[in-house]
This record gives C-alpha cells, structure tokens and sequence, in this order.
C-alpha cells in the first residue's frame, strides 16, 4: 500500500490539487500556480506557508501566486478556521464560510453534544474563568482563545 | 468556557468544556487550524514508499497509546465518554468512504492495529490477559488453579460486556443527536 503513497514535495510552493468550493477557488488557484507571498511574507516552500498559516490569526488572508509568468495578488479573501480546543468553525456543511460575523458554520464534539451550539448562532461573548471578552469578528474569537490556550 | 450567542434573535448561553492544547498535540492536532483547500505536489519516492508503512505504523500505535494515557490522566479533562465504540467507527468510516480507496484502506489497517493493541493488554478475557496467565505458569512452572482463572475471566469478560453496552448506547446516542 506504502507504493499508493507519493511523497509530498515540501521544497516548493508549488499546488498540485485544489479542492472543490474551497477558499483556493476563490481566490481562483489552480493546480501548477506557485505561491510566493502570504499576508506579505514570502514564500518559497510548502514548509513557508505552514509555518506562516500556523501562526495566522485572521478568517481573512491575503496571497499572491504566479501563473504563467504573471504574478496575482489577492486580498482579503475569506478562508476557514477550525477552532479545535471549542468544536467551532467558521465553515458550513455545504463548504460556504461565514467570514467576518462569529456566526457557527458548524459545531463539533463538545460544542455539540455538551453546548447544545449549532449552524447559524452568533457569538457574542466568551469567558473563560476570570477573562471576558465581548466579540464582533472571529478574528476576537480566535485572539481570544489564542490568549486563554497559552494561559491555561 | 461560557458562550453567549443570539439564535431567533433570542440571547442564550451555554458552556461547556475545552480540549486542552496538550490533549489535542498528544493525539496529533492543533488547537486553531486555518484552511484554504491547497496541496503541495509530490512525486514517487521508492525511500519514502518503503519507510511509510512503519511510519504509518508508528504513528498509529502511538496515537493509541496516547488515547488511552489521556483517558487516565487526571489533569485532562478526557473521559469515558469521548470515548468512540463499534458504532462510532462505523461513522467514522462513513465519513473516510467519501475520501476515497486510499483513506479506507488506511482507516481499516488502523482499526486492526488498534484491535490487536487493545488485545494485548493485560486484561483477562482477551488474549492479553491469557499471556500474563501463561507467564506466571513459566515462571512458577505449575500450572495456575483453572477455576480461579475461569472466574477471573468469568468476571472479567461481564464486566468488558457491560462497557461495551455503555460504549454503544453512547454511540447510538451520538447518531440520534448527529
């Protein structure tokens, strides 16, 4: 089976597969594009963009890639977020995103079962022990709960 | 964590509890992931072909191992009933199906691992425990009282009956709710 099994070229920036209905699509990413910069750093590898994504704290994100010579800039585009310490993302089943407004796209484990959350309710405030925060954006929520992980 | 939200225009709040950021990195996730839907390009590599399975195998005996450490760690707020039973996996493969042949067949190679780990250890009534039984016949070289050993498993054997019960009503459950 290990024979199915290509090895991922983490040398290069270059996309190979961009799934359905996904943010790529609308930043209009196609397979053989090459990335070079995101949210103004530049990228020369698949391990850049890691690094850069992992350490991302916004539903919204800018990107450059070049095709054919040319270089595309797009910003602000909405991408999705997986909050996994609460069960939360921004994204619905059907794979469209909510980008500014902290409404739930989908609730998971948890969220779900112990939160009773579901598709369509609006966050408007968080605490977690003594820390309150009244958010607007999911960009509140996510720098909220970068803090209260980091905390704990 | 408390969560104050508007449904029907309707102010509500619920709280629940949160997974912590080591609980989450010990099963190979990480707390906040962000996604745009990209892969990179890869190639054949015969090197990586060959060393994956043991990756793979690894990687999937330590997630196991790592599930059941959570589970009996005090300071995580893991229990019993995060726990996943046959009913469970069933809407875990459903959901692998629609990643097509390649995921099914990974799944299914974990779900055997996993089986065959979970038989091993030393619980009487499962193959694990017989070993530990033979053991101590090799190493006090007379054989064990069989009725002692019949009612451990006996015991044993109700007891692993009834959390795999409690594990399937949590399942069903877990698919009424969705």
């Amino acid at each position: 089976m290990g024979f199915f099994v290509l090895k991922p070229n983490l040398n290069s920036s270059e996309i190979s597969y961009v799934a359905d209905d996904s943010p790529a699509t609308v930043f209009g990413l196609e397979p053989g594009d090459i990335i070079v910069e995101i949210e103004g750093q530049s990228v020369n590898s698949w391990t850049d963009l890691s690094t850069i994504m992992s350490n991302h704290d916004s539903t919204l994100l800018s990107l450059s890639y070049t095709r054919g010579g040319i270089t595309y800039d797009k910003e602000d585009i909405s991408i999705a977020v997986m909050i996994q310490t609460a069960g939360l993302t921004n994204q619905k089943a059907d794979g469209t995103r909510y980008d500014i407004d902290p409404i739930i796209g989908q609730a998971t484990g948890r969220a779900k079962t112990d939160g009773e959350l579901q598709e369509g309710d609006l966050i408007t405030k968080l605490q977690v022990g003594t820390h309150i925060v009244t958010v607007t954006t999911w960009d509140d929520v996510i720098a909220f709960l970068r803090i209260t992980i980091v905390a704990k | 964590m408390t969560i104050t939200y508007v449904r029907d225009s309707q102010t509500r709040e619920t709280s629940y509890e949160l997974i912590s950021e080591r609980a989450l990195s010990k099963l190979g996730y990480q707390p906040i992931v962000f996604q745009i839907g990209i892969s990179p390009t890869s190639s054949f590599d015969l090197g990586y072909s060959l060393l994956y399975p043991f990756k793979s195998v690894g990687s999937n005996v330590s997630q196991v191992l790592n599930t059941l450490g959570l589970l009996f760690d005090r300071s995580e707020n893991l229990g019993i009933g995060d726990l996943s039973g046959p009913v469970g996996i069933f809407s875990l493969v459903s959901q692998t199906t629609s990643q097509g042949l390649l995921s099914i067949l990974s799944f299914t190679a974990f779900l055997s691992i996993k089986i065959g780990l979970l038989n091993l250890m030393p619980i009487p009534a499962l193959d694990g425990g017989r070993l530990v039984f033979l053991g101590v016949e090799a190493i006090t070289r007379k054989p064990l009282n069989r009725k002692i050993e019949n009612t451990i498993n006996n015991v044993m054997f109700f007891i692993l009956i009834g959390l795999f019960v409690f594990v399937t009503y949590n399942d069903i459950i877990r698919l009424i709710k969705g």
